[in-house]
């Protein structure tokens, strides 16, 4: 399983904390410092973010909702035996795919649709596919084999095997891929600001330019809240449909 | 019931199953046997089409399978698999209302189908709700076979369905089997690479040698006339011990000693009498019996002659855990060469003394098995 243990997961957590967030706290606790009215600047750009929040979720949804459902059946479709040959080949290509910054992503998206929403969602839609597909397909592809032996010999149509035995135990790796491709989108949206389509990344791109770090932390922490939400949610919603069914503990 | 025809499979030339031909009959346990590699379980398989035959015909019940579709075909023979195979996302209810769900049988009749098979399998009513990995693995097993049963499929294939479980569990649960198939009469090919399991379980055994039937026979002949060396050797060099699981104590009641008022003692017989009517019988000890016919206790020769005075009664010793009639003639067998008899006293449930296993009884019962068998092995 992609996952791995729960032990193991909680580990790279720490370790990511040290790595990332301890010299960024430092860094924030200096800046800080020289803007004693920071938590009423900081608070000032509250309605600025609601605003924004309608465009930045508009974008993520779109974008990750498409990415779901062109994702799901993708993986689900190149795990049948019949695409099994190629499969592994497709993979590969959406691999070099991803391996594509976002940014020269949104660049190109651009100079084919030029700037605005559109572009914007493309890119994304582009960055999330990746996650989705290829765990759908590898979850599908980990089903024991004895189970779909014991499928096929009771009798079980090929759509009966899918979504009856496959597509059920599929789900713990199906879901990993989902959050995955949640955060990753999520947090690479505030770049669709770049090609004009707003979103947190406005403030964010303005606080660089205008070397206003309370700006830019505004926008930062309104992605990253929404980032951990979006994850939470995503886990809770797992939680109750596998945990219930005994395919995770 | 299920008729084998020429039955061929080739992967890449090289054939899987070379031209087999064997009909099973209806409410009998086909064991196919072999060691791996030799086909059995391609030619289970081939039953269901999970796997296409190259050439030949399969029929079941009369009908040949490829005039049916597969998934229907599928639905009307039970299927049991070593790996189990039970839907970890499904309770055990769910998992054994599988084939009645896809059959549309209503949720009513699937669900109080599935309890009543908890039942026939012993199983706590109380599993029903529960997932599968929370089972254990006989319990596992036990469930894999109720949910094949569930429809009610008059031919059932089971592929080295107990060959995951220890063998403890492993003995117990093939004897459920065959007590739920006496009740069942289902019609059973099950594939086992154990001339152990399939010499209890199998009523008929194939034996599959690269693909080719070698013999197919009840498992007395089968232990009687090996077809060829290679079914010697498999059967093993301890055949006539394995043999003796399929014979019971009352076959091998040693006929001289049938008289059970003459080879036996009285309490009150002096000792000397007693080891003259030893003598007289050839053996090194004999029963006593009390005046209503009980087994009370025996008495060795050597005892009787190393006394001399006395009386039997204050000679004899315990009788060991008696044996039964009914009792299968390997464990008598053991418990005589344990106790180191030369005439294993048996009684009937009464108590009563009915008569002996002797060495010579054990092979007169051999012996009687393959001449009775000879007519059937020639067929």
């Amino acid at each position: 399983m992609i996952s791995g243990s729960s032990h193991q997961r909680s580990r790279a957590i720490w370790l990511g904390v040290i790595v990332v967030a301890v010299p960024a706290l430092v860094g924030l606790v200096a800046i800080l410092t020289k803007r004693p009215d920071w938590l009423d600047q900081l608070l000032s750009y509250v309605p600025d973010l609601l605003a924004l929040s309608q465009r930045h979720l508009f974008l993520v949804g779109v974008s990750a909702g498409f990415a779901a459902v062109v994702g799901v059946p993708l993986g689900i479709v190149l795990s049948r035996p019949a695409f099994r040959r190629v499969a592994e080949g497709f993979m590969q290509v959406l691999n070099v795919g991803s391996t594509i910054p976002t940014l020269a992503v949104l660049a190109l998206a651009m100079s084919l649709l030029g700037i605005g929403i559109v572009p914007a969602v493309l890119a994304l839609w582009l960055a999330t596919l990746l996650p989705i597909v290829r765990n759908t397909y590898a979850g599908l592809r980990a089903v024991a084999p004895a189970l779909l032996d014991a499928a096929d010999g009771m009798g079980m149509t090929r759509l009966q095997r899918l979504h009856r035995v496959e597509l059920p135990n599929a789900l713990p790796v199906l879901f990993a891929g989902l959050r995955t491709a949640a955060t990753i989108n999520i947090a690479t949206a505030p770049l669709a600001s770049l090609i004009g389509a707003g979103g947190y990344g406005d403030l964010i791109f303005a606080g660089i330019q205008l070397y206003d770090p309370i700006m830019m932390l505004a926008g930062a922490l309104a992605t990253a809240v929404l980032a951990l939400t979006a994850d939470g949610l995503l886990a809770w919603l797992q939680r109750g449909l596998l945990v219930r069914r005994r395919l995770l503990n | 019931m299920i008729s084998f025809q020429n039955v061929s499979k080739q992967y890449g030339g090289r054939p899987a199953v070379d031209d087999v031909t064997f009909d099973v009959p209806a409410g009998e346990v086909c064991v196919l046997l072999g060691p791996s590699g030799c086909g059995k379980t391609t030619l289970l398989r081939m039953v269901n089409r999970l796997i296409p035959k190259t050439s030949g015909r399969i029929l079941v019940k009369g009908e040949d399978i490829d005039v049916v579709d597969p998934v229907q075909l599928r639905r009307r023979i039970g299927y049991v698999i070593q790996q189990i195979g039970l839907f970890p996302n499904m309770t055990v209810e769910e998992n054994i209302s599988v084939v009645p769900d896809l059959l549309g049988w209503s949720r009513t009749r699937s669900r109080a189908r599935a309890a009543e098979l908890l039942e026939l399998l012993a199983l706590d009513p109380a599993i029903l709700s529960r997932y599968p990995p929370e089972l254990s693995g006989g319990q596992q097993q036990r469930v894999g076979v109720a949910r094949a049963l569930a429809a009610d499929p008059p031919v059932l294939l089971m592929d080295e369905p107990f060959g995951a479980i220890d063998p403890v569990n492993r003995a117990i649960i093939q004897d459920e089997f065959l007590a739920l198939q006496r009740r069942l009469c289902k019609t059973v090919i099950f594939v086992s690479h154990d001339i152990d399991e399939a010499l209890r379980l199998g009523s008929r055994i194939a034996i599959l040698r690269e693909g080719e039937l070698v013999q197919y026979d009840p498992p007395a002949v089968l232990l009687a006339q090996p077809a060829d060396p290679f079914v010697t050797s498999f059967v093993g060099n301890d055949r006539v011990l394995r043999h003796l699981r399929l014979l019971t104590v009352a076959d091998a009641l040693d006929e001289d000693l049938r008289d059970t008022g003459a080879c036996a003692l009285q309490p009150d017989k002096s000792l000397s009498e007693a080891a003259t009517l030893m003598e007289q019988c050839g053996q090194t000890n004999l029963v006593v019996v009390d005046k209503d016919g009980r087994a009370a206790g025996l008495v060795r020769l050597q005892e009787a002659r190393r006394w001399k005075e006395g009386v039997v009664r204050d000679h004899m010793q315990i009788l060991p855990d008696p044996v039964h009639p009914g009792d299968d003639l390997h464990a008598a067998a053991s418990s005589m060469l344990a106790l180191g008899l030369t005439a294993l006293p048996c009684i009937d449930q009464g108590g009563r003394f009915v008569g002996y296993v002797t060495p010579g009884g054990i092979a007169r019962a051999l012996n009687r098995r393959g001449e009775r068998s000879a007519p059937l092995a020639a067929e």
